[in-house]
């Protein structure tokens, strides 16, 4: 299937409507389709209508925002609650293309503003850390302008500009009164708080003479990619004073860093809503089961489930010499009792989670069989025949197929011996099926709610020996598939770009892939290698007549 | 209709046009006209009529009208929650929105984020929800600048998946979000008003400095990105003009309990009194009210089948709507009822509302269908919908249209007219009015 490399297109008759079945497969954003085979009918696929982004303005996603006030106002969990909250696109919450502005999300932040000011000021403690000077009296020219440069230079990441200080100065003095002293500081703190500087990630960079269309970031910009890369928020002083002192220029820097922040105890928080989100648990909050026909299912299950996949894969991220691809094939997991219940394995005593090792003789075993990805790629016991196939494209071999728009599905139809349906489901279907000995809830049966035996018996089309019996086996093949490497590093650069690749990125992806090989998988090096790459430190402002 | 019972108060022609009172106890429109439709203080020799404004709203339902008999539930509909605004109302059949459903480069073939996207507009999907605006965020954008608010969107409590999280869109990829929260919906509307609160003067100048800081910053990056700064200027403007327009021309009404539940039909007619207050004080002419996206598993508690998956076992609204059998058709249809009564209460809300020579419902335009017809099917042919409100007059109410396969959006461009935005197409599906409405 020589095609699979880029999209799969196919045109065709199925139930009652007319449709393109259409999905980039291993391909880029941006690229053209190409049809898979001769025999089927092409139909044109007309290139996205929104260009792709430049990486110029990413605005702080709300996990960013509260982070950020957390660091440089102090901890307002009220304020991030005012915001709107973020949308999903590619299995991210952080896609620039989601992050636009709108009446309603500029409105919240101008209440957010209000709510962190007043916090800030309102309490004797956090005013000190935050302002640490007094604006009462003779020193207040004195300790507004140092908040200007001090708190400013914190919130936009960078030392505050001569016209910026001017302006916020202005705003502050415009508010003073004898009847509202504090009034000042206020408005001033809001001001802050409402520039762009502050709700997005402001780069520009510097031109590269020869290279037109790139610019090369500066100090303070490379300190804030990283900071926000590993640890979720803004730089700190000492950052950004080595940012200052130029030492975020090399690779030793730049790597020195990289190090101290994996270091970090908050690095471990942002890889988990990484892993979290590639294996897009975030479905299993909004599940509800019949109780009928599970009654295995509770809201605690949902809970643990989704602890036990943070736990085990944190493993696979952390622990010294453990290959991240190995998280497919690893034989133990992380259980409490109910999770025990449900896998039929012993019950941990005491302890809420304790690491359990399967028999070799259990079915379960790695990521495949954890309860989390049975679950959520189970929202309805029809869909689940599809999404579990889908589940394993989307997430490892990045093959992306979609259910074709305006298109009548009949589920009486049988996709497979339907031949218009069959060219896209039998990527899909065959997969879904070697998952089909666990129901719904990820409970382990040999027959289904008939009696019927369950064969387990399942096919990866496109791998050169595609069939399997079980996730076990499925697990195997994907482990030692050149594509699902290519595939992580793929799915962290979503994460860390904050946007789709497309084809320039191409052979960025194969250059880390090689990388992350030549590590035995090492995820933290991957991560290393990111941000010392030439990519990374790059920034894309596309030609001079788009400027 | 009602009879006027109110006291009028005189206010200065100035005062009129700005279209502001003073903290006035009474909707806006009735204390700028006369009883006969006159502006206090033109002289009648010169004055015309001041017409109302024609409102422009629309009401979103997910997850289709069902799988055995859709249409059969369409007209249940008709015939039952919206029997007492039969007089109100176009009934509009058959329309088709196959094209535009098929026009989807969202790259995910996903068809509710599709019935999402092309709900409102005469747009397909992209990458990132619908191609273009939303017939409420159009005439926002045409003539929503003299309000408070440029638009008010409503829902019931975000959607947890949050890509089926909009129905109203500014355009290609931009959603406008609804608000969701009651409470918070009424300090936005009238919590300039409460005590406490800080002076203008503060909060303006805050809006000058980041509107300046904005186009400092547009100054400095690329052409995709000063797009994207462009909203946000545009944003800034929308806040400062709800600033200066602050005076709020009605009573404040008593603030919504603070315990009402999300997904619940209680708060969504918290919501939509508060959305038609605002209509009714001038705070926005348009708007739309969101009930939910497809994966909210929302149960529906009170009509009685709670807890009992469908054939599929998913429990909640999109499970249940991929259920084609007989027990699955029937709750559909209770569902439908259910979200069709909210639909009624809206209109009843409008109707209740006098102004001029009439009620609110008569100056406005408000649509009202769900993202498709057959629920599993996902299918946009014989669409059935319903076109609430005389928009001032001009348009004939109390009918049904069988539009014949007539394009889905030409509703939107006849939409839009009657609202008072003269134009003869919106977006790709959308080449013209609908004949007949």
């Amino acid at each position: 299937m020589r095609q699979w490399e880029t999209v799969i297109l196919l045109s065709a008759l199925c139930a009652a409507g007319v449709f393109a079945c259409t999905g980039v497969v291993g391909g880029a954003a941006d690229e053209k389709p190409t049809a898979p085979t001769a025999d089927e009918p092409k139909a044109p696929l007309a290139p996205a209508a929104v260009p792709s982004p430049s990486d110029q303005l990413r605005r702080l996603t709300n996990r960013e925002y509260a982070r950020t006030v957390a660091d440089v106002f102090g901890e307002t969990p009220e304020a991030a609650a005012a915001l709107i909250p973020n949308s999903f696109l590619d299995g991210y919450d952080n896609n620039v293309l989601t992050l636009s502005v709108s009446g309603p999300v500029i409105e919240a932040y101008a209440t957010a503003a209000t709510i962190v000011a007043r916090a800030t000021l309102a309490s004797g403690a956090r005013r000190a850390r935050a302002i640490g000077c007094d604006d009462i009296g003779p020193g207040r020219v004195a300790c507004l302008s140092s908040v200007v440069d001090t708190l400013g230079r914190r919130a936009f990441r960078r030392p505050v500009t001569a016209e910026e200080r001017e302006g916020l100065l202005a705003l502050a003095n415009a508010a003073a009164s004898e009847d509202a002293p504090g009034a000042s500081l206020q408005v001033l703190l809001e001001g802050i708080l409402q520039s762009p500087s502050f709700l997005y990630r402001v780069e520009v960079g510097e031109p590269i003479s020869d290279r037109p269309g790139l610019a090369r970031l500066t100090g303070f910009e490379v300190a804030t990619r990283l900071s926000y890369l590993f640890l979720g928020t803004t730089p700190d002083d000492a950052l950004l004073d080595r940012a200052a002192r130029g030492e975020l220029g090399g690779d030793a820097g730049i790597e020195a860093e990289a190090q101290r922040m994996l270091a970090d105890p908050r690095a471990k928080e942002v890889l988990a809503t990484f892993h979290s989100q590639w294996l897009g648990l975030q479905k299993i909050e909004s599940l509800e089961r019949s109780l009928d026909a599970f009654p295995s299912w509770s809201g605690s299950l949902k809970t643990a489930m989704v602890e036990e996949t943070r736990r085990f894969v944190d493993d696979f991220i952390w622990k010294d010499g453990t290959p991240f691809l190995d998280l497919l094939t690893a034989r133990y997991t992380y259980v409490n009792a109910e999770l025990a219940a449900l896998y039929g394995v012993p019950a941990p005593a005491g302890e809420p989670f304790v690491r359990v090792d399967f028999s070799p003789s259990d079915p379960r075993g790695g990521i495949l069989t954890h309860a989390s990805i049975l679950n959520a790629t189970a929202p309805s016991r029809t869909l689940m025949g599809i999404l579990r196939g889908k589940f394993v494209r989307d997430t490892f071999t990045c093959e992306s197929l979609s259910p074709p728009a305006g298109v009548a599905l009949d589920p009486t139809v049988e996709r497979l011996k339907t031949p218009a349906c069959a060219g896209c489901h039998e990527y899909l279907d065959p997969i879904a099926s070697g998952f089909d000995r666990f129901d719904m809830v990820g409970v382990y049966r040999t027959t289904d709610e008939t009696g019927v035996p369950l064969a387990g018996t399942g096919r990866i089309v496109g791998f050169e020996e595609p069939d399997f019996t079980g996730p076990l086996e499925l697990a195997a093949k994907l482990r030692s598939s050149p594509k699902v490497s290519a595939c992580v590093v793929e799915q962290f650069l979503r994460f860390a770009t904050g946007r789709a690749h497309d084809s320039a990125d191409r052979s960025v992806i194969a250059s880390l892939d090689s990388t992350f090989r030549g590590s035995q998988f090492n995820f933290r090096h991957l991560l290393v290698e990111l941000v010392k790459s030439d990519f990374y430190r790059t920034l894309r402002i596309g030609t001079e007549a788009g400027r | 209709m009602k009879p006027f019972n109110v006291k009028r108060v005189r206010l200065s022609r100035r005062t009129v046009l700005r279209g502001i009172g003073a903290g006035i106890a009474l909707p806006l429109l009735d204390a700028m006209l006369d009883d006969r439709g006159f502006v206090f203080g033109e002289s009648r020799a010169h004055a015309a009529p001041l017409a109302p404004p024609v409102r422009l709203l629309t009401f979103f339902f997910p997850c289709g009208w069902g799988n055995i008999d859709p249409i059969g539930n369409f007209d249940a509909v008709v015939a039952g929650p919206l029997a007492p605004f039969q007089s109100d109302i176009v009934v509009l059949k058959n329309l088709d929105k196959r094209a535009q459903y098929i026009d989807d480069t969202s790259g995910r073939g996903d068809a509710h984020i599709v019935g999402h996207s092309t709900f409102a507009t005469g747009y397909g999907s992209v990458r990132g929800g619908a191609g273009g605006p939303s017939v409420d965020q159009a005439a926002a954008q045409a003539l929503g600048g003299t309000t408070r608010y440029r638009s008010l969107p409503i829902g019931i409590g975000h959607p947890t998946e949050p890509g089926f999280a909009h129905v109203s869109w500014q355009g290609a990829a931009s959603p406008v979000p609804a608000e969701h929260d009651p409470l918070k919906f009424f300090q936005r509307l009238f919590g300039a008003l409460t005590p406490g609160a800080r002076p203008l003067d503060d909060r303006k100048n805050i809006l000058d400095f980041a509107r300046a800081d904005v186009a400092r910053l547009q100054q400095r990056i690329g052409r995709a990105d000063r797009a994207r700064l462009d909203q946000h200027l545009t944003a800034i403007a929308e806040l400062q003009q709800a600033l200066t327009a602050t005076q709020v021309n009605c009573q404040v009404p008593a603030a919504p309990a603070a315990d009402l539940a999300p997904l619940s039909n209680e708060r969504a007619q918290a919501m939509m009194r508060l959305l038609v207050l605002a209509l009714q004080c001038d705070l926005t002419r348009y708007g739309s009210v969101f009930l939910c996206g497809r994966a909210d598993s929302r149960q529906f508690p009170w009509l009685a089948f709670v807890g009992a998956g469908g054939a599929e076992n998913e429990i909640g609204h999109h499970g249940y709507s991929h259920d084609p059998s007989v027990a699955g058709e029937a709750r559909m249809r209770a569902i439908v009822l259910d979200q069709s009564k909210q639909f009624a209460f809206l209109l009843k809300l409008l109707k209740e509302a006098p102004e001029g020579a009439g009620t609110l419902l008569d100056n406005s335009v408000v649509f009202f269908t769900s993202e498709h017809t057959r629920s599993f099917g996902h299918t946009p042919d014989e669409m059935p919908a319903v076109v609430a409100g005389r928009a001032g007059g001009k348009l004939v109410t109390g009918r049904t249209l069988d539009t014949a396969g007539a394009t889905y959006a030409r509703t939107f461009v006849s939409m839009l007219n009657y609202a008072g935005v003269p134009t003869s197409s919106f977006g790709p599906h959308a080449p013209g009015p609908l004949a007949g409405l």
